[in-house]
């Protein structure tokens, strides 16, 4: 048995589960299905969370690696409230999603962008996804929902 | 039928020592075939009804691609009965709760739905106004459409809560009475439909609740995968099963020989993939392929050589002489790549001592799947239920029966729910991809300038004319008389020549193939509009001016759309330094989707690497009923269009296609983005075409004959690699024709 804690909330993980990867225990066990498995290769980045604020790709850490740390899911990103996080009501005011099943992995690899550098010129941008896969081609729409989101956040909008 | 865990079961043929058949296999006495069948024009009734809230529910007869086209429907029917679009519930289909609908394919969503959705929401509406009337005992025509409801002259109102009383509200099937419908109303100024209308979804994706089939869990699931066989046909050899069976947390390796089914079910993912791992399958796969074979067999001039093609769609017989350009096109394979692997969960209950199973899946063909697992169950079809989930992306390779039969029949070994994901090197093993094509393109003018003589040769894997169609024999026999339907969309050019003719001979290949976004309209128009800027730059004439002078007034649409594509890059010069390149192109999707692009390109002199800078494109579709759903298809269109100039390639080594994870395929990312300008010429009275596809024919073109501007560089094949780019890229005024 492993103990993890994401969103807050520290959760038990039971044997067989807690031998699985981090994405697998997430959704399988957790129920928490935002991230989403499109490779189980780390090519696609559709598993995308926070350990420790950082992007991770869940499909690729085992669970019991990460017992402990600080885990962010697409179900935590928005405010206890309900208050989206501004990439959130970016991806939304731009249209972003097409088939949607990327886009959770998409939004949490923008938000640790963001975390780190609040006014991300297109190369940043850039190479912040450059190793995700948005098979929809929505790259021209992140790209401008991320700027957006930065411009928010600048404004003073809480995250 | 669960085996005992023998070391190595040997199937000679369809049976083996200790193994028994345990039933017969169902045959169907008629092969299944997909739905195509169009929705009748009072079709609709069955879609809608208005909750006791006054709410609409639509269960929209499509698939929720990622393509938007069930959210247009929300806006028609919202426009018909007043509604905010947040006031109708959109649903997913289900076979038990819908009579059999279309399949989800060649952008007919919201062509072929559009009518219907809006007769049947204005029958709906005029039958609310009737109770309405009769409430407040005035005649219908006193009663004024207010947002929700009606108003009365005296200002009392009803909304449809009211009215519907409690009590679901539904049409009787049948005829329609005539209703005057908002949708296509050019003097209506409209709330919903040509308004730019988020998705219903939006939230729900972005928030991580958006739930596509794997995310469902049932109590008591397991999880199962199947070995994919190399082909349709191969037979099941050989199976070592101890290794798998023998690991902690194995519920069950599932060997069922007649179907050539091996499977595992397990207790999680993470045992379940170590299962596949060590299971060891042998099937009586022909030999290692041959690549020097199957290049001879796709080859079109070789195919010449042997005399006619296979199939003359078209002779008019061009005159005989030498010819103003002749060339080659050779195009890859290509992957679907969908990002969502296929998946599928499946439940097996009881029902009045009956068996019955329930199946959750994202298809674009949900009612194909429902008959042919009612079929290979042998249970009749009332006792199947199938639930349609959003799919993660499809682009013409999720209309198969394949992941459904996997759930189901390893449920029913397995005694319990069963979910079944496709790893994804499965997904790319297994993936009916676009096949390749050979294209040979001949053209002549004559002493005026004028296109006179097309002939257009090509060699093509399947379409259409696959497994999917029927069993080997009818596929024959189909092959045999009709040139695939699939491979020749969009083979006509539609510029006026006098003599053409057009050839194609379909082959079979090891791999298999199938539908991708566009089908043949996309290798067909492109090896139109390469061989039309070719002709152009050879007889000394401005490619698009040579286009237009070719498109005829009943290519009017079409020829608006070049000329605007061609304003809108105008609208920037182009740097007059070396490596920077303009093309365009344009083509007409399924006779009513009109579109043209032009592209801007820079490659690098020192490295020849490619870069598209800029994207006009402007397109009719008649009425876009949300215009930023078009222009969010426009733009996935261009992404996937850079991918195929630059990199798109399904590889086929020795075991077939040679690609096991994405970064074996590599497409176009975060760094390719171009600016994208995008013009909408519909106008609103036009019935809505479709808009998934058809931006895809003519960004391909537009970004080859850029190349060709850049570098003088006459693609022969795609991808373009740096490699294939002359060591000196030209000056702009050193480019001839």
């Amino acid at each position: 048995m492993i103990r993890l804690l994401v969103n807050g909330v520290m959760r038990e993980v039971p044997e067989p589960w807690a031998g699985e990867s981090l994405l697998t225990v997430l959704r399988e066990w957790l129920g928490l299905v935002g991230a989403k498995e499109g490779c189980g290769a780390g090519d696609c980045g559709a598993c995308v969370v926070h350990v420790a604020g950082r992007p991770r790709r869940a499909c690729l850490v085992p669970a019991r690696a990460v017992a402990g740390e600080a885990i962010l899911t697409i179900e935590g990103l928005a405010g206890p409230d309900g208050a989206l996080h501004p990439l959130q009501a970016a991806w939304i005011a731009e249209g972003v999603a097409q088939c949607g099943f990327c886009q959770a992995g998409h939004v949490m690899q923008a938000a640790a962008l963001l975390a780190a550098n609040p006014d991300p010129d297109p190369s940043a941008i850039t190479a912040a996804l450059g190793r995700m896969l948005c098979r929809c081609g929505t790259q021209p729409r992140m790209h401008r929902a991320i700027r957006r989101a930065a411009t928010a956040l600048r404004a003073g909008e809480v995250p | 039928m669960r085996l005992p865990r023998r070391r190595l079961l040997r199937l000679a043929g369809w049976a083996a020592a200790g193994l028994t058949v345990a039933w017969a296999l169902p045959r169907p006495a008629l092969p299944i075939l997909p739905s195509t069948a169009a929705p009748g024009a009072d079709e609709g009734v069955a879609w809608l009804q208005l909750l006791p809230d006054g709410r609409l529910s639509l269960m929209a007869p499509l698939h929720e691609l990622g393509q938007g086209s069930a959210a247009g429907l929300a806006q028609i029917a919202a426009e018909e009965l007043n509604l905010a679009l947040e006031a109708v519930d959109l649903r997913s289909p289900a076979t038990a709760a819908l009579p059999r609908m279309r399949f989800t394919t060649g952008s007919q969503g919201i062509a072929l739905h559009a009518a219907p959705v809006a007769r049947a929401a204005a029958a709906l509406r005029e039958a609310l106004r009737a109770r309405a009337a009769q409430r407040l005992g005035l005649p219908e025509a006193a009663l004024a459409e207010v947002a929700g409801g009606f108003a009365a002259p005296d200002g009392r109102r009803l909304t449809y809560a009211a009215l519907a009383a409690g009590v679901p509200v539904l049409l009787a099937p049948g005829r329609l009475a005539e209703a005057r419908l908002h949708s296509f109303d050019p003097r209506r100024v409209k709330r919903q439909v040509g308004q730019p209308a988020p998705l219903p979804e939006a939230r729900a994706i972005v928030t991580g609740m958006a739930l596509f089939t794997a995310d469902l869990r049932l109590p008591g699931m397991a999880y199962g995968r199947c070995v994919p066989p190399p082909l349709a046909q191969a037979r099941l050899m050989a199976v070592e099963t101890g290794p798998a069976a023998r690991l902690p947390g194995v519920l069950q390796v599932v060997v069922d020989a007649p179907r050539g089914l091996v499977g595992v079910v397990a207790e999680t993912p993470g045992t379940l993939d170590r299962a596949m791992a060590a299971l060891r399958v042998t099937w009586d796969r022909p030999a290692p392929i041959d690549a020097a074979a199957l290049a001879r067999r796709l080859d079109v001039d070789h195919a010449l050589g042997q005399g006619r093609l296979a199939h003359r769609i078209l002779d008019e017989q061009p005159a005989p002489g030498a010819w103003d350009i002749d060339l080659r096109l050779d195009l890859p394979a290509l992957h679907h790549a969908a990002q969502e692997p296929r998946a599928a969960l499946a439940r097996f209950g009881t029902q009045d001592g009956a068996e019955t199973v329930e199946v959750w899946t994202g298809t674009q063909d949900l009612f194909v799947n429902h008959r042919k697992l009612a079929a290979e169950l042998g249970l009749p079809e009332a006792r199947v239920m199938l639930h349609g989930r959003r799919v993660g992306g499809a682009f013409g390779g999720r209309a198969q029966y394949d992941v459904v039969r996997e759930a189901a029949l390893l449920a029913r070994a397995a005694g319990r729910p069963v979910k079944v994901v496709w790893s994804r090197a499965d997904e790319f093993r297994a993936d009916r991809a676009r096949p390749p094509s050979s294209h040979r393109i001949r053209a002549r003018a004559d002493a005026t300038g004028r296109l006179s003589d097309w002939w257009h040769a090509w060699v093509t894997g399947p379409v259409l004319l696959t497994e999917m169609l029927g069993p080997p024999w009818l596929v024959g026999a189909a092959r045999l008389a009709l040139a695939d339907f699939g491979a020749t969309r969009g083979i006509l050019p539609p510029y006026a020549a006098p003599r053409r003719r057009i050839e194609m001979t379909d082959v079979d290949l090891p791999v298999p193939t199938g539908p991708w976004r566009g089908l043949g309209a996309g290798p067909n128009t492109l090896a139109i509009e390469v061989a039309m800027e070719a002709l152009a730059l050879r007889l000394g004439r401005d490619p698009v001016a040579f286009r237009l002078a070719h498109l005829g007034p009943g290519a009017a649409r079409l020829a608006a759309c070049l000329a605007r594509a061609r304003d809108l890059a105008a609208a920037v010069t182009l740097p007059p330094v070396p490596g920077f390149g303009r093309g365009h192109a344009c083509g007409t999707y399924h006779e009513t989707s009109h579109v043209a692009c032009a592209a801007d390109v820079a490659v690098d002199p020192a490295t020849r690497a490619i870069r598209v800078l800029r994207f006009c494109c402007a397109l009719d579709i008649g009425l876009a009923v949300n215009p930023d759903r078009v222009r969010a298809q426009i733009e996935g269109c261009v992404m996937m269009a850079i991918g195929q100039l630059l990199r798109e390639e399904a590889r086929i080594d020795a075991g077939g296609y040679a690609a096991r994870r994405f970064a074996d395929y590599p497409m176009a990312g975060p760094s390719d983005v171009p600016a994208i300008e995008i013009a909408l010429l519909g106008d609103a009275v036009t019935p809505p075409a479709g808009a998934g596809e058809v931006a895809l024919i003519a960004a391909v073109p537009a970004l080859v004959n850029a190349v060709r501007d850049a570098t003088g560089h006459a693609a022969t094949r795609l991808p373009i690699r740096p490699a294939d780019l002359p060591d000196a890229i030209p000056s702009p005024a050193a480019r001839t024709p």
